[in-house]
């Protein structure tokens, strides 16, 4: 605005701070609890799908554990336990937000 | 000499999950933005709010943004229209607003003369002129910026700043610098 304008006194006067530090970290707080918002619903889906996987493979995979026998059968349970554990870890060891220490003792 | 990086980097950088780039966006435009928006809404801190509402919609559509050159004008948009958003809300609900914003701290208005009484006449404005003036004259925008910021087109840019300084200039008691 041309500085001889007589609004521009006006205006120069109705300024918000430039940098706000309290502003930006409201902002950041927000972007992270809407990234974790997206990544319970992508875990949640991913969960949904594995076990609707596993339902529709039940039949398989039971007509399979007959054939293994009970030995084998044991050790697809424990290797099954094991991937659901590794997916459970894989999220709680990459996800981006910070949650709160829990001092159990 | 420190090299301030370009929106465009700093747009790659805050797509590629970098928090920190997005943290330098906001800290590089909550200036213009709460200034804008603080001149469409009768109190700061909901202006505010909206600001940080409207750079949380930046984040989250950051991959849409087709040319990172024009983040401000981008970003501006977004700003626009939350108010308008927050516009038709308040005055849905404009009588239960009433009483509760009456209870609100004074510490939220301008503190200037000169602030307050431009907040005083652009609330007389209509939302879109009120807009038009706050970007061409508070921030200094190119009729055509704002147009595109506004979804407006040039002509109604123009007539809104026109009419609006007019306005601004008769509600003030000063001259309207063109003459």
């Amino acid at each position: 605005m041309d500085k001889t304008d007589p609004l521009a006194d006006f205006f120069a006067a109705d300024t918000a701070p430039s940098v706000d530090r309290a502003f930006r970290t409201g902002v950041m707080e927000r972007v992270a609890r809407q990234r974790l918002r997206i990544e319970l619903v992508l875990r949640l889906v991913v969960g949904c799908l594995l076990v609707l996987g596993l339902a529709l493979m039940s039949p398989a995979l039971q007509s399979l554990a007959g054939v293994l026998g009970q030995d084998m059968s044991t050790v697809l349970q424990v290797i099954a336990i094991a991937g659901g554990i590794a997916f459970l870890g894989h999220g709680w060891l990459t996800r981006t937000i910070r949650l709160p220490r829990v001092h159990l003792f | 000499m420190s090299s301030q990086p370009t929106d465009a980097a700093l747009v790659a950088a805050a797509r590629s999950g970098n928090d920190a780039a997005y943290a330098r966006i906001v800290d590089r435009y909550q200036g213009a933005i709460r200034a804008f928006l603080r001149r469409l809404s009768p109190y700061d801190a909901d202006a505010d709010d909206l600001a940080q509402e409207a750079f949380l919609t930046g984040w989250a559509e950051l991959r849409g943004l087709r040319d990172p050159d024009r983040l401000k004008t981008w970003l501006f948009s977004i700003a626009w229209r939350k108010a308008k958003g927050q516009a038709r809300t308040m005055a849905r609900s404009r009588q239960r607003d009433h009483d509760w914003q009456a209870m609100r701290p004074e510490t939220e208005t301008p503190q200037t003369e000169h602030a307050i009484a431009l907040r005083q006449a652009l609330v007389q404005l209509p939302p879109d002129q009120c807009a038009a003036v706050s970007l061409c004259l508070g921030e200094g925008w190119s009729h055509g910026d704002a147009a595109k910021v506004l979804e407006l087109p040039l002509g109604t840019v123009k007539s809104h700043v026109l009419r609006g300084r007019a306005r601004l200039a008769e509600i003030l008691g000063v001259g309207d610098g063109q003459d």
